[in-house]
């Protein structure tokens, strides 16, 4: 029984004829693989279009940003630990610093630990060494942010902010409060001794590559050995020098929890409803109607838009925004004959029939033309006397856009500059005559594609009227794209709103 | 329907097509998948990125072979790929081993057992195994696929081939004093 076999002999019998059964899950994915990706490409391809010009616009005034405050890092630009100061309590200022130790000491990579402790153990590197360095960091932390929306603000400003506190601590008041900073930071229990160091040896990395700011290294130096029943005092000093409105608030937070206070990060959410009068036109002279319309003269209406927009405020300069607007355009093409029987004139001057609109049933049988196309010297005297007639048409758009905003300005009165796209739902399409002020349905348009986009550019102006609550006013420009399929002449249309409404943050 | 028709139809991307396409061949591919992978989860991904890529580029087959054999070579590709992403062949000459012949005694050994052994191999080992062995491959042609010298070739085949017998001398040992 026992042959000798040479052992690939052995494997490529016992494999000859060797099947094997997978599990059904995976002809599932093989299926998905091959077909649904396909299905949802058709569907969106212009939304991935927009959602790129939207994620490279947001990338590019990241990027800008993150140089800005790279390159002079210095500059209190920082407003998340603004908002937080206003308020006076030098407890939110010490959770703000508390989380960024936290959060250095949990997410900044090990690498970069590193070589801040041989930075602080060298002690005598460059200025400009130390500067890359930080600069690094700035990055990562703002590389975390992007992915952590929870967590951004703390993570892709923390350095900020700390320059920023170390920077504001010119006045006596905030001296105290950066010292409450620093000091409260070794007293947390779960902070271990790493952190602190990172902390100070960050601290310290500032303070080097600014020296004008020796003053205030020495405070910060100081903190350390101060006991902290120090702590108290200085809450007490804080709580008499910032009579400013929020200190109700400031005792309130002090008085909640520290997991409470960790979520009192600065509201990025903000929902506005609003309403717009929306004005349509065209860029270049044409027509959607008919070519022989082309050199009527057309005058564009006034209509509403109204809806609801969400946006989420990436850092403090730039918010994402979407909704979902109700839009109703409208135009008149002026200068139309209209005949009620197509019977009662021989049809020598233009079109009788207007190729982009489908006719309603009983009116078939109408007859439209352009005055234009008639010669006052050789029609009949009927057709120049009756010349007041207009086609009227109206749509209505399910709008959905999708938008950038930028803050330029950013105080009581802020000041935007917004940028996306839109795509329109075409859900309302009509075509009217108006005869002698006589109004009456001729049809639908065959010519508007039921969905269509816009580029959008406007500018933002707000006012604040409260923490939470603000009145925007926004002139937008909105470029209508892929809207009709066959129009005559050079006819681009856009449309222009000023959208007003109420903004409430959350 | 012919399965000339069934593959004229996955040009077309028809669901229907494809579905009788991969009942047909799926025990056999995996089968390869199984003997290429380090284990049954690697398999399954394997297979699934075999069909996939085999259904994306079924109108580039000719019909000049067999369309099992065109499916095998890309899914011994599609395995492949995975380890040269990773970089395992990227090994130096080792020692050249002569190709010496194993000989073992060939017993009631189950094909779950042997494998086993081979999903236990070294990457390396492993593949030049495979495609040596059970996929008659050419020491050059295995060569040129895994971009190592036809020495490395070999001498990754001779290691396979002493791990899988001191593997089953061992199992053998192993059952032989359990049913003593």
């Amino acid at each position: 029984m026992n042959d000798k076999k040479h052992i690939d002999r052995l494997f490529q019998e016992k494999f000859k004829n060797f099947e094997a059964t997978p599990d059904d899950a995976v002809w599932e994915n093989i299926h998905k693989a091959l077909h649904e990706d396909k299905r949802k490409r058709r569907v969106i391809p212009l939304w991935w279009f927009a959602a790129g010009v939207a994620a490279v616009l947001v990338l590019m005034l990241t990027v800008g940003n993150v140089f800005n405050s790279g390159e002079g890092f210095n500059n209190p630009e920082n407003k998340v630990v603004g908002t937080d100061n206003t308020g006076g309590s030098d407890e939110s200022t010490r959770t703000i610093g508390v989380d960024d130790t936290k959060n250095n000491a949990s997410q900044s990579d090990p690498s970069t630990t590193i070589a801040n402790t041989e930075q602080s153990e060298g002690g005598n590197f460059e200025n400009d060494l130390q500067k890359k360095k930080l600069n690094d960091r700035d990055k990562t932390a703002n590389q975390i942010a992007n992915e952590n929306s929870g967590r951004s603000t703390t993570n892709s400003s923390n350095f900020q902010d700390e320059v920023t506190v170390t920077k504001n601590n010119k006045s006596p008041v905030s001296n105290i409060k950066e010292e409450t900073v620093a000091k409260n930071t070794p007293n947390l229990p779960d902070l271990n001794q790493n952190t602190t160091e990172l902390y100070n040896e960050k601290n310290k990395a500032i303070l080097k590559t600014e020296k004008d700011q020796s003053l205030i290294a020495k405070v910060t130096d100081q903190n350390l050995a101060k006991d902290t029943e120090a702590i108290k005092e200085n809450k007490d000093i804080i709580a008499l020098n910032n009579k400013e409105e929020s200190i109700e608030e400031a005792i309130a937070k002090a008085n909640s929890t520290n997991e409470e206070e960790k979520k009192e990060q600065p509201n990025r959410w903000n929902i506005t409803p609003n309403v717009a009068p929306v004005y349509f036109n065209s860029l270049g002279k044409g027509s959607t109607i008919s070519s022989q319309f082309v050199n009527n003269s057309k005058s564009g209406e006034v209509n509403m838009s109204y809806g609801i927009n969400g946006s989420y405020a990436i850092n403090d300069k730039i918010k994402i925004r979407a909704g979902v607007n109700k839009v109703a355009l409208g135009y008149s093409t002026d200068g139309v004959i209209a005949f009620s029987d197509i019977n009662s004139f021989n049809g020598n001057y233009g079109n009788k029939e207007i190729q982009n609109i489908d006719f309603a049933s009983q009116r078939k049988a109408d007859a439209y033309m352009s005055t234009s196309n008639i010669n006052s010297n050789s029609a009949p005297q009927f057709m120049v006397s009756n010349v007041n007639g207009a086609l009227e048409q109206q749509f209505g758009y399910i709008e959905v856009p999708l938008e950038v905003e930028y803050s330029i300005i950013n105080s009581k009165f802020g000041l935007n500059v917004i940028g996306g796209f839109s795509t329109l739902f075409l859900n309302d399409n009509e075509v009217y005559t108006v005869l002698n002020n006589e109004r009456s349905l001729l049809g639908e348009a065959n010519n508007i594609n039921s969905t269509s986009y816009s580029a959008n550019f406007g500018l933002g102006f707000n006012y604040n009227i409260s923490h939470t609550l603000k009145l925007n006013l926004e002139p937008m420009f909105k470029y209508q794209i892929n809207t009709f399929t066959n129009t005559s002449g050079d006819f681009r249309p856009y449309f222009i709103g000023v959208y007003t409404g109420f903004s409430f943050k959350f | 329907m012919s399965l000339e028709q069934l593959i004229i139809n996955c040009k077309k991307n028809d669901a229907k097509a494809q579905s009788q396409i991969y009942k047909l061949f799926s025990g056999k591919i995996f089968s390869l998948c199984l003997k290429y992978s380090k284990n049954y989860a690697e398999a399954q991904d394997n297979l699934q990125d075999s069909f996939v890529t085999i259904f994306k580029k079924i109108d580039q087959f000719s019909h000049k072979g067999s369309l099992e054999g065109w499916m095998k070579r890309i899914t011994i590709n599609t395995a492949l790929q995975r380890y040269r992403s990773v970089g395992v062949f990227d090994i130096v000459n080792e020692d050249q081993i002569e190709d010496v012949a194993v000989e073992i005694d060939d017993d009631e050994i189950s094909l779950d057992f042997l494998l086993g052994i081979i999903q236990e191999l070294p990457d390396r080992y492993r593949l030049v195994f495979n495609l040596y062995v059970l996929d008659d491959y050419s020491h050059q042609e295995i060569a040129d696929m895994l971009g190592i010298s036809t020495g490395t070739s070999k001498s990754n085949l001779s290691r396979a081939r002493m791990i899988l017998k001191e593997k089953i001398e061992q199992y053998k040992v192993r059952t032989n004093s359990q049913s003593l």
